[in-house]
């Protein structure tokens, strides 16, 4: 995704944290390579390894149970927990392009 | 912590001593018996390290604050104990095979609870020689097999009436640096493949019994120790690739007998010597941590079996027949009831007063008990849903034969959306994931089914269930 029509502000830095994936529900490190891809190209967006660094943690939890563990920060936060945004139910296949509305709408400076 | 080639290299520096039909394994890292089991265990050494799993796989330790194997963690909430659960559940998936680590995981928490309130009785030491051993295994991140299992001899005395007193492992003689101890270990999971050995008590013991009231660590390569490892079913089938059936990570964890010759242990790694008192509190605590553990592993592995049915059953053509759907649930739902129990006594787990966290016994016995009915069923079911080609599939060699390979092609045929040999490999992971050897461990590992029910006994409370029905009759008493 180009950001030739985002606005310029402080880079967003995502972290992504997956749950143990005991018995998932959804295909975890497949969506979050979707997600990752819709951002290339985008300057106005970081995915790093490191959560320190991160302002705003994916996570991706393979059911509802939603169990990763969190660390005690204040992070924003998007959690898919099985086929479910934010608690809200979203189906496998829409759940990348959710999740990049959501991050978009950050970028934009837009409450989630 | 390490990754699984630093484990399996670590191994190569052992001089671990084990014998297999009849010969001595020179290489035994790279020897085709051995090979699957020490894949399997690697696997719980990457999988910390892949991003994906290491939220159950890695832990914060309590001692040092640093990311850890979970494997090498002494539990300290109810959460530890439900991830512990979802990590076995999460490996098994990956492995289809039982990975090992969980008995000496299982010992150094069951040790770690009786160690403190054998000092707390006795003003012994052996709590801070236990902390500094599991300091040591976060450190290292080394593998270690638990071994309480003695060969028992004439089941009906106890140790200090067997012909043989080496029946039940014992400390022949003591001294200044340390103890002399003999006997040997059975069904040792995984030993040939660890770096240390913890040594347990196997059964309650009583005061002329102190000498065998003993709990050590030692390296399995110890001199004095030597490792016999075990036929499995279809073990041959090990020189092969395809009828192997899980040519990656074998089906089960790979079982040996370990004789101790007059071994030497020095006191900074000896956690129990002659409080016999406390052998029953040992044993079952470390018992039940392990029961705990069946619905998580062999949820996992029960996962990849009901995968596989399905697989087949597509394959042939069949999947759609209600049968056929009705029996895949059923198999689907004995194995979310093993789960659930597993889950269960974790999530009931409280703090023992050394501050680690310890399962609910009754249900972990529970989780045990129906694991033990429950796979037995689930594996009924596959081969019905398989079929009889489960018993009677030709050779890999047959196959590959040049003058009768294309009949076999031509026959064995399924559904077109499968190949031949993608039907075999399915079903040879079904036959070997089903029978002999891996039925017997989910029987018979972790304790027998009727010591699960002594527990279960035991633990039932009996008498306030009978006053609830007085009541409720109306009776006085």
């Amino acid at each position: 995704m180009r950001s030739n029509n985002s606005p310029k502000g402080p880079l967003l830095k995502v972290s992504i944290k997956f749950c143990g994936q005991c018995n998932p529900q959804i295909r975890s490190a497949d969506i979050a390579r979707l997600i990752q891809k819709q951002f290339v190209g985008n300057d106005s967006i970081h995915f790093c390894d490191n959560k320190d660094e991160a302002s705003m943690l994916l996570v991706i939890s393979g059911c509802p149970h939603d169990c990763a563990k969190r660390v005690d920060r204040n992070f924003l936060e998007v959690a898919v927990a099985g086929e479910s945004v934010n608690q809200n139910y979203c189906h496998q296949k829409k759940i990348p392009s959710e999740v990049v509305k959501l991050i978009l709408q950050v970028i934009n400076g837009k409450n989630i | 912590m390490k990754t699984g080639a630093e484990y399996i290299e670590s191994l190569r520096k052992l001089d671990t001593i084990i014998y297999a039909f009849g010969e001595k394994l020179d290489n035994y890292v790279d020897h085709p018996l051995i090979w699957p089991h020490i894949s399997a265990a690697a696997l719980t050494y990457d999988m910390a390290h892949d991003p994906l799993y290491e939220d159950l796989v890695t832990v914060e330790s309590h001692f040092s604050g640093e990311k850890i194997n979970r494997f090498t963690h002494i539990h300290q909430s109810s959460d530890d104990l439900v991830r512990k659960v979802k990590m076995l559940r999460a490996i098994a998936q990956k492995t289809g095979s039982c990975f090992q680590r969980c008995v000496g995981f299982d010992g150094i928490n069951s040790l770690y609870t009786t160690t403190y309130e054998i000092d707390k009785k006795y003003g012994t030491e052996y709590h801070q020689r236990l902390k500094k051993f599991v300091q040591y295994l976060q450190e290292t991140d080394h593998m270690v097999a638990g071994s309480m299992t003695d060969p028992k001899g004439d089941r009906s005395l106890g140790p200090s009436k067997q012909e043989d007193p080496d029946m039940y492992l014992n400390v022949v003689a003591e001294n200044d640096l340390g103890i002399i101890i003999r006997g040997a270990k059975a069904h040792q999971t995984g030993i040939v493949n660890s770096h240390e050995m913890l040594v347990m008590p196997t059964i309650a013991l009583n005061e002329e019994e102190k000498k065998y009231a003993v709990a050590c660590a030692l390296p399995v390569d110890a001199p004095g120790v030597f490792h016999v490892f075990g036929r499995q079913t279809n073990d041959q089938r090990k020189f092969n690739q395809i009828d192997q059936g899980n040519a990656c990570y074998g089906v089960v964890g790979g079982e040996a007998l370990t004789v101790l010759e007059d071994v030497f242990v020095p006191w900074e790694r000896v956690f129990m010597f002659g409080e016999y008192e406390f052998a029953a509190t040992l044993v079952e605590r470390f018992a039940s941590y392990h029961r705990q553990n069946y619905g998580g592993c062999k949820g996992g592995v029960s996962d990849v079996i009901v995968g596989a049915a399905a697989a087949l059953a597509d394959m042939n053509g069949v999947i759609k027949a209600s049968h056929i759907k009705d029996k895949i649930v059923e198999m689907v739902h004995l194995t979310e009831t093993i789960y659930c129990c597993s889950i269960a006594c974790s999530s009931q787990g409280s703090p023992t007063a050394s501050g680690a966290y310890f399962v609910d016994p009754l249900l972990a016995n529970v989780t045990k008990l129906n694991v033990t009915r429950n796979i037995y069923e689930i594996c009924r079911l596959s081969h019905d849903i398989a079929g009889g080609v489960l018993a009677t599939l030709p050779s890999e060699q047959d196959f590959q034969h040049p003058h009768i390979g294309k009949y076999l092609d031509k026959y064995f045929k399924g559904k077109p959306s499968s190949s031949v040999e993608e039907r075999c490999r399915i079903i040879r992971l079904l036959e070997n994931m089903t029978g002999g050897t891996a039925l017997v461990e989910s029987m018979h590992g972790a304790g027998s089914p009727q010591a699960q029910r002594v527990m279960i006994l035991r633990q039932g409370n009996l008498p306030y269930k009978v006053s609830l029905a007085q009541e409720l009759a109306g009776n006085e008493k």
